[in-house]
């Protein structure tokens, strides 16, 4: 029964997403907090903040309906579901056969719907506020982002992740080559829009100036909350592991054979694999510390930039002699 | 005539007939409209089932009539083939449920307008398109083209009170006339190369005079579906006619022009040229670029309606310049591919675009209103309609795992096939689809959760939404099975693929049985299958469901007012309303809109306290401003000046104008 080892596979890898989301995000925030010479909280914050909510109760405003109460829950399977179809370590076998790269941006469009309907349910301003946002902003970033996936899936000539990221392998050192470069960059913009982090939203704070993705969660608490907040934790990891596997594409060493030697290979692709989204997330850190917010008018140009980048890489690929 | 000709016949008189009898009982406006109806929604039902029947048994193209007369110019000629058929199944369906739908749905002209005179024309609109589909001779398919054309002008102009309807009305009037006028000229080109107005091929013409044709129908049928810039009328005509020809109109009208131009630019005259797909393919972007646009800021909930087709037939004009890419190119992977995609499109825009459009017929029975900024909270009072809203929504906003994303997809695919093997200038232009794709789609799914968020959620801005009411049955039915319908062809997509490739080749070829529907869909390698999606988002939700149970009785929910930062007398004019939710995109896209805002305050008893301030913000219509505007100004101006300077009045200039132009033949007719 091929299919249960398919089953059981995906579920482990969900298990394992589930533990390394939120790590990133503590690491981006104690690198921001010791260049700005402070302590900053733990790396493992997140992990306590998810824990505490969990005990919390819930607070559910009387204006809402059904969809407030469903949507924690649809934005989080949903988030995770995406996982069903990326490889996070390529040899472990899930059903990435079933889903393209195509199929994983409209799945992630599955959250942000309910998202920022669920915004509106409260019928509170900061919902209106935020949903009204975080649509413009989205809006904008997509073209790139499918842009970006579609140039790396016609250089593998699929569009599945599994063929790009083998493609990736094959080549080795040539991936250091212009069209790669380019979308890595428009990648790391297209990382920091989506997530939410400086210089499109800060995700450090409720001021009404700088709110957006967290506008959407205000009226959540409890359980709800700590469901949104792993949602956007995994959504962030989806978009690091997509740039870790396809750019960085080691996926560690083959260990013996046998059982121990499968786990051994396993844990260590793992911590290789860890590792590249936590550099990754290094990478993204140094961009919040070295810009500011913008004004959110100028959100479209930072988005128009990485269209342009993902384009030019596209050129790229029949211009000038190719990749 | 074997017993199919003669069940078709029978079918498509039906239509006449009920059609007839609603106007002569007109007298009894409610029994007209139950009879005619009835009729027609068990007459669909029977449509669609001879409409698979045909496609699944595989017919051959099978002539219904085919007479000729002593009239040598027009003959009364049907036929049937397997395309025709897909169209009259996209077009049966939807008109089975708009016809459930209207049984209730007109109870709320009932009074006002007449009843019967409704039931005639809706009868003979759904009996044109069946003509359209089946004709096979030249004026037919014109006939049955104008007569499309006409009935649905007095269905825009059925609410013959309002200003509205009635300039919508001859706009598009006007303006369908217009693309008739270069779809007639095309077959007059045809006529004089072949030397009838039968439907054959006109592959041995050169090829200046080809290209020309191709032109010709794609203008003629482009104003038709409503592509960019011949769209204008789009706007105006779908929110003004009642929400049932509404749904008729985008769901199944817009797609004749597909059907015509499919008929006209690859069966009859061929397309050999790879820049004219390139240039079809550069047409649909602007289309989906303006609908995704305009769609996003409008707050009348019928006419975002109205741009979502104008997008959704973008998409579809994008396919089929794919697919004279294909055929120019001699690349048949890439046609066979592009042509699925716009069939699939066709069947899925139909059914949640006429579920979007039965929605808004809903929300305006209930509420008496089409404005968004009226609305709000109708989720606690139609909660059937908030649900299928919802469904409508996602598959418009072609989200896994319904409808909408399946007919994407496989345009995405082929757009994939088509970079890999087209010269460089095309490459740039199907790249920036692609691009157009991503735009469109986050555009739709920001506008769907714009129209619900505001429309359905949150507190009731106005007296309108809080006396609403839950839809009858009769409404509320159909609305129902399209909706399923949006998510079982969403989650078992082969069952669409195989109603499309059943129009090119043997239906359920290397099938063997059922279980075909839940196979992956793939093409050139690449697969995905929704219904994993399906079943991994329903597992993670049932588990968290089952935990969320367990943890029940430790953690309760505590029910109380919304936060809004300590403030207690918070009231629905607090929410956002459509217009502040597409401000920044409105200001993003300045250059486009120009809006012009319009702000009024009104001072309370003293001049330090403010009782209201009204924004009025106007968004310009690219097009009109730019384009037809000063066309219209400098044809008024040249009129007005050919009226005071040539007619000036007097009988002796009158005169002088005869002498002259009797001179002027004369000396003329030296040199000739």
């Amino acid at each position: 029964m091929e299919i249960l080892f398919y089953v059981i596979n995906t579920v482990l890898q969900v298990l394992v997403v589930i533990i390394v989301a939120p790590l990133p995000g503590g690491i981006v925030k104690k690198i921001k907090a010791f260049s700005q010479k402070r302590e900053g909280p733990p790396v493992f914050q997140l992990y306590y903040d998810i824990y505490k909510l969990l005990s919390k109760e819930r607070v559910v405003s009387q204006t809402t309906s059904w969809i407030f109460r469903v949507s924690p829950f649809i934005i989080l399977a949903s988030t995770l579901s995406v996982f069903l179809f990326i490889p996070v370590i390529p040899d472990i076998d899930t059903f990435s056969i079933a889903g393209d790269v195509i199929l994983i941006i409209y799945l992630l469009a599955l959250g942000k719907f309910f998202l920022t309907l669920s915004a509106l349910d409260a019928g509170s301003t900061f919902g209106g506020m935020g949903s009204s946002r975080e649509s413009m902003i989205s809006s904008l970033t997509e073209p790139g982002f499918l842009l970006s996936l579609f140039t790396l899936s016609l250089l593998a000539r699929s569009t599945s992740l599994t063929d790009i990221m083998s493609y990736s392998e094959n080549i080795g050192i040539k991936i250091v080559s212009p069209t790669y470069l380019l979308i890595f960059i428009a990648m790391i913009l297209i990382l920091i829009s989506e997530t939410s982090r400086i210089p499109i939203d800060d995700p450090s704070t409720h001021l009404e100036l700088t709110m957006v993705h967290e506008a959407m969660l205000l009226e959540n608490s409890g359980s709800s909350l700590a469901m949104l907040e792993l949602s956007a934790a995994v959504k962030q990891l989806i978009i690091l592991t997509i740039i870790a596997n396809v750019f960085i594409p080691f996926y560690g060493i083959k260990v013996g054979y046998g059982v121990t030697g499968f786990f051994i290979a396993t844990l260590l692709s793992l911590l290789i694999y860890t590792a590249k989204v936590v550099f990754i997330s290094v990478i993204v850190s140094f961009a919040e510390i070295f810009t500011v917010k913008l004004r959110l008018f100028s959100t479209s140009g930072f988005a128009a930039l990485s269209f342009i980048l993902a384009f030019i890489a596209f050129l790229q690929t029949f211009i000038l002699g190719g990749v | 005539m074997n017993t199919f000709q003669i069940l078709f016949l029978i079918f498509m008189f039906i239509f006449v007939l009920s059609g007839i009898f609603s106007f002569l009982f007109r007298k009894n406006q409610l029994f007209a409209n139950t009879f005619t109806n009835v009729i027609n929604s068990l007459n669909s039902l029977f449509g669609i089932i001879l409409s698979l029947f045909f496609l699944i048994t595989n017919q051959p193209a099978t002539p219904i009539i085919s007479t000729s007369s002593s009239f040598s110019l027009f003959k009364l000629a049907l036929s049937i083939d397997p395309v025709s058929a897909y169209f009259l199944l996209v077009l049966c369906v939807l008109a089975f449920a708009v016809s459930v739908y209207s049984v209730s749905y007109m109870k709320h002209y009932h009074g006002k307008y007449d009843l019967g005179r409704f039931g005639l024309l809706i009868s003979l609109f759904i009996f044109s398109m069946i003509a359209v589909f089946t004709s096979s001779g030249l004026i037919m398919f014109y006939i049955s083209w104008e007569i499309m054309a006409v009935v649905s002008f007095f269905l825009v102009a059925f609410e013959h009170e309002n200003e509205d309807a009635r300039s919508s009305s001859l706009l598009y009037i006007v303006m369908t006339h217009v693309g008739a006028a270069f779809i007639l000229l095309g077959f007059v080109i045809i006529y004089s190369i072949n030397g009838s107005f039968d439907m054959v091929s006109v592959s041995n013409a050169p090829a200046s005079l080809r290209l020309i044709l191709l032109i010709l129908f794609f203008i003629g049928f482009g104003m038709k579906a409503g592509l960019v810039p011949l769209h204008i009328w789009l706007p105006y005509a779908h929110p003004a006619a009642p929400a049932n020809v509404s749904a008729l109109m985008s769901g199944v009208m817009l797609k004749t022009a597909f059907y015509g131009m499919f008929r006209f630019c690859i069966e009859i005259v061929g397309c050999d040229f790879p820049s004219f797909g390139t240039a079809v393919v550069a047409a649909g972007i602007l289309s989906v670029a303006i609908g995704a646009v305009y769609m996003y800021v409008e707050p009348d909930f019928k006419r975002m309606l109205a741009y979502s087709s104008i997008e959704n037939m973008g998409i579809i004009t994008i396919a089929f310049g794919l697919f004279c890419i294909g055929t120019s190119t001699h690349n048949p992977e890439l046609s066979v591919l592009s042509y699925i995609a716009m069939l699939i499109h066709i069947f899925s825009h139909m059914l949640f675009k006429g579920l979007m459009f039965m929605i808004a017929g809903s929300v305006h029975y209930a509420t008496d209103t089409r404005d968004l900024e009226k609305l709000g909270g109708l989720i606690k009072i139609m909660p059937l309609t908030g649900l299928l809203v919802v469904l409508g929504g996602l598959s418009m906003s072609a989200i896994v795992p319904l409808n909408g994303f399946i007919g994407e997809w496989v345009i995405i695919q082929s757009l994939f096939n088509a970079v890999l093997t087209a010269d460089p200038v095309s490459k740039m232009i199907i790249v920036l689809a692609v691009a157009s794709f991503g735009f469109a789609g986050a555009f739709a799914c920001a506008s769907a959760v714009r129209v619900i968020g505001i429309g359905f959620l949150g507190k009731p801005r106005s007296e309108n939404a809080l006396n609403a009411k839950e839809v009858p049955f009769f409404m509320s039915a159909p609305m129902t099975l399209f909706g399923v319908m949006c998510l079982l062809t969403g989650i078992f997509p082969m069952s669409l693929v195989i109603l499309a490739t059943s129009t090119f080749m043997p239906a359920f070829q290397g099938v063997s049985d059922l279980t075909t529907l839940f196979i992956p869909i793939s093409f050139s390698e690449n697969t995905i299958h929704p219904l994993t999606a399906f079943l991994g988002i329903a597992a993670i939700m049932f588990a968290m469901f089952i935990i969320s149970l367990m943890r029940r009785n430790k953690f309760k929910t505590e029910y109380y007012e919304t936060w809004n930062c300590g403030y207690d007398k918070s009231t629905a004019k607090m929410q956002y309303s459509s217009t502040g939710y597409s401000n920044p995109v409105s200001t993003v896209f300045n250059i486009i809109f120009k809006a012009d805002e319009d702000i009024q305050i009104k001072k309370g008893s003293n001049p330090y306290s403010v009782k209201n301030i009204t924004l009025t913000k106007t968004n310009r219509k690219l097009f009109e401003s730019v384009f037809y505007n000063p066309m219209k100004r400098f044809t008024l101006l040249v009129s007005n000046v050919s009226k005071n300077k040539i007619q000036a009045g007097s009988t002796e200039t009158y005169l002088a104008y005869i002498f002259v132009f009797l001179l002027l033949l004369l000396i003329l007719n030296k040199f000739i």
